[in-house]
């Protein structure tokens, strides 16, 4: 009860005019986001960070979670309707909602996208609610080994779920930790790595490398190529048709399945949305009751996917709010803005700042609400967006990059600074270096460093204290599991390299 | 083959040289130690002996087998996503107008630099819509302008004379 009047609350607050276009821009943007191309929801929260300076925090945190959500939806149009996934997490639609839309019925394919997005997102923010409160108090519990353990584990499965090797994901993350060490230290008072330059002593914010690597990385690695992009034509007959409740009922075992993998996957540090849309329609080609038929343009295909997209982003919350962990990347922009704030997110905050929680807790569950209803009416402006040449619309991020380096310290050093974490964003992405491990690396790096030095110094140096405590030697043994676990699998497929060769790729796609 | 292996280990071996100098100087930072505490390079001497550790066994694997790890779950995405070819040309010509923004925008100013790199990032993305170009490119430096200047305070460069009464003159309209 307690916890619904808090919601109520929450709720008022977000229906505060400003509050409110906040949420409404920010759905705006996100299902932009999503349409684009060459924008990934990732890189579109960070653009948007800047913004949110001169707000309030809940104001600022509404925009990007608002963002964040819809950006999971937005993508479906162009991938349904035109076969353009504008997100990695699309690319599930494209088999058979793009397949369903080629066979006369895209109405209903973006019909069926728009009740697992909203029954999906929906649900998963319940479980949200329900399960953050109780995680914190578990969480208050904790010493400095226990979060040293938490932000370990947050950061190895960040590399284990890595999309290119583990080592090049490990290689990323050290990097990253190295450049959270740049600036003076908080516990001797010493220079490190400033090379004389005084605008360093204060460090490398984070900002600047999120941006660079993902936004000036990505906008170089897609002007390379052109901006090869297929052309898209008929927007003007674009519409919206939702299924009847006995077609919704036929597939609910799929819908709630999706949904809850999605919202536990999300949970996982670092398993994102994309993780979430490619393991749920793998898990439906394996358990679903069509399986057989799936890939053919089945409602399930598209319900899979989306549902456990849309899920994940509940799931993604719950540890950022009760640990402090990010459990995905626009979840890890997200934590940047709350410290941005001066504030870290974590089971005091929740305590001492219950109504500012409760308030985005609210404006995911409106923000749900009013996606789907810009998802049903908006369509066709929306999807117009795709008309607009890719070159203009990189010319536009580019410049977004620039100012979000200007506008921390208002320096030309963090405009440099941008400019060379974009190269090496560039280059990571053409070696196959995953980029978030270096983001999260130099996030959390700070923190881990702070409380593994805490630790040493309350416990004389012994560092046998992060496995002999119960919790943190409980989250030791997953961070070596979520370690050694893909390790596993790369020494199995060097050994066995021909058990691999028939099926690269699958991953459930027909 | 031997050759196309080394390459393939080439960048590990540049990640372990840079990895390899930062620990060297992390050795060389001044403070002074508390009792058995350990001290301010501890932290980043134990990420850069890793990240050696790591492009040491990666490197050495390639040069003896010249087998990448495996894909991952959306590399098929990435894959698909690259089917166009590369172009040098085009990656360097987006490097360098950004170069050139950075070494400007102090002189020329944030408007004018930022009028002058959407339009020619523009072109060099191909595209030759002139009249696109050209609004898009003056409505968005100026309506960002005004944004950032006005609306969130943030403090963009005004340029050196000449070209800072411009800008001078632009945000005097507003």
């Amino acid at each position: 009860m307690d916890t619904l009047l808090q919601l109520g609350h929450g709720l008022l607050v977000c229906l505060q005019p400003f509050n409110l276009s906040m949420l409404m821009i920010g759905i705006a943007l996100g299902m932009l986001v999503g349409v684009l191309p060459g924008l990934t929801l990732v890189m579109g929260v960070i653009l948007v960070l800047p913004f949110t300076y001169q707000m309030d925090v809940a104001s600022g945190i509404i925009l990007l979670t608002a963002m964040y959500v819809a950006g999971t939806y937005g993508g479906a149009f162009t991938a349904i309707l035109f076969g353009i996934p504008g997100e990695p997490i699309d690319v599930p639609l494209l088999w058979d909602g793009y397949k369903m839309a080629r066979a006369g019925q895209p109405a209903e394919a973006l019909g069926w996208t728009l009740i697992a997005a909203g029954g999906g997102g929906i649900i998963s923010a319940i479980i949200m609610v329900a399960l953050t409160e109780p995680l914190a108090e578990v969480a208050l519990k904790f010493s400095s080994p226990e979060y040293f353990a938490v932000i370990l584990f947050g950061l190895a499965s960040v590399v284990a779920l890595a999309q290119s090797s583990l080592a090049n994901a490990l290689i990323s993350l050290c990097l990253g930790l190295v450049i959270a060490t740049v600036g003076t230290d908080t516990t001797y008072g010493t220079s490190r790595f400033t090379f004389g330059l005084p605008i360093l002593e204060d460090g490398i914010e984070f900002l600047v490398v999120m941006v660079g690597a993902y936004g000036v990385g990505e906008v170089l690695a897609r002007l390379e190529r052109g901006y090869a992009g297929a052309p898209v034509t008929q927007t003007a007959t674009a519409r919206t048709e939702l299924p009847s409740w006995r077609q919704f009922a036929a597939i609910k075992w799929t819908f709630i399945r999706s949904t809850l993998l999605g919202n536990i996957i999300g949970i996982i540090p670092g398993a994102g949305a994309t993780v979430a849309s490619f393991v749920s329609y793998g898990v439906e080609g394996q358990v679903g009751r069509r399986k057989a038929q799936l890939g053919t343009g089945i409602p399930e295909g598209i319900v899979a996917p989306q549902s456990a997209a849309t899920a994940s982003v509940g799931g993604a919350m719950i540890p950022l709010f009760a640990i402090g962990i990010p459990g995905s990347g626009a979840t890890a922009v997200i934590l940047g803005a709350f410290m941005l704030k001066g504030i870290q997110p974590g089971p005091q905050v929740l305590l001492h700042s219950g109504e500012l929680i409760y308030a985005i807790f609210a404006s995911v569950f409106l923000g749900i609400f009013i996606m789907c209803v810009l998802g049903y009416f908006a369509i066709r402006p929306l999807v117009r967006i795709l008309d607009f040449p890719e070159a203009v619309v990189s010319s536009f991020v580019m410049v977004f990059c620039f100012i979000g380096a200007f506008s921390i310290r208002s320096s030309v050093v963090d405009l440099w600074l941008m400019i060379a974490f974009g190269l090496v964003g560039y280059l990571f992405d053409r070696l196959r270096f995953p980029i978030a491990p270096l983001v999260l690396g130099v996030i959390l790096g700070p923190l881990a460093e702070e409380s593994f030095l805490n630790t040493m110094i309350s416990f004389g140096n012994d560092w046998t204290v992060f496995f002999t405590r119960p919790i943190s030697g409980t989250l030791m043994a997953l961070t070596c599991l979520a370690l050694v676990l893909p390790l596993l699998g790369a020494l199995r497929h060097w050994l066995w390299p021909h058990d691999f060769e028939e099926t690269p790729h699958s991953q459930g796609s027909p | 083959m031997f050759s196309q292996r080394l390459s393939m280990a080439l960048p590990y071996a540049i990640l372990f040289a840079i990895a390899a100098w930062f620990f060297y100087l992390a050795g060389q930072f001044r403070f002074t130690p508390r009792g058995d505490n350990i001290g301010p390079d501890f932290w980043p001497r134990l990420a850069l002996g890793a990240m050696m550790a790591i492009c040491l066994v990666q490197g050495v694997r390639l040069v003896l087998t010249g087998r990448d790890d495996e894909p991952g779950l959306t590399e098929g995405f990435a894959a698909e996503d690259g089917a166009a070819p590369r172009s040098s040309l085009l990656l360097a010509a987006g490097v360098t107008l950004t170069l050139a923004y950075g070494a400007l925008v102090t002189v020329l100013g944030f408007l004018i630099a930022t009028f002058a790199f959407m339009v020619l990032f523009s072109y060099a993305g191909h595209l030759r819509a002139h009249r696109t170009i050209w609004l898009s490119s003056a409505l968005g430096a100026g309506l960002i302008v005004i944004l950032f200047q006005k609306v969130v305070y943030v403090s963009l460069p005004r340029g050196i004379p000449p070209f800072s009464h411009l800008t001078d003159l632009f945000l005097g309209l507003f």
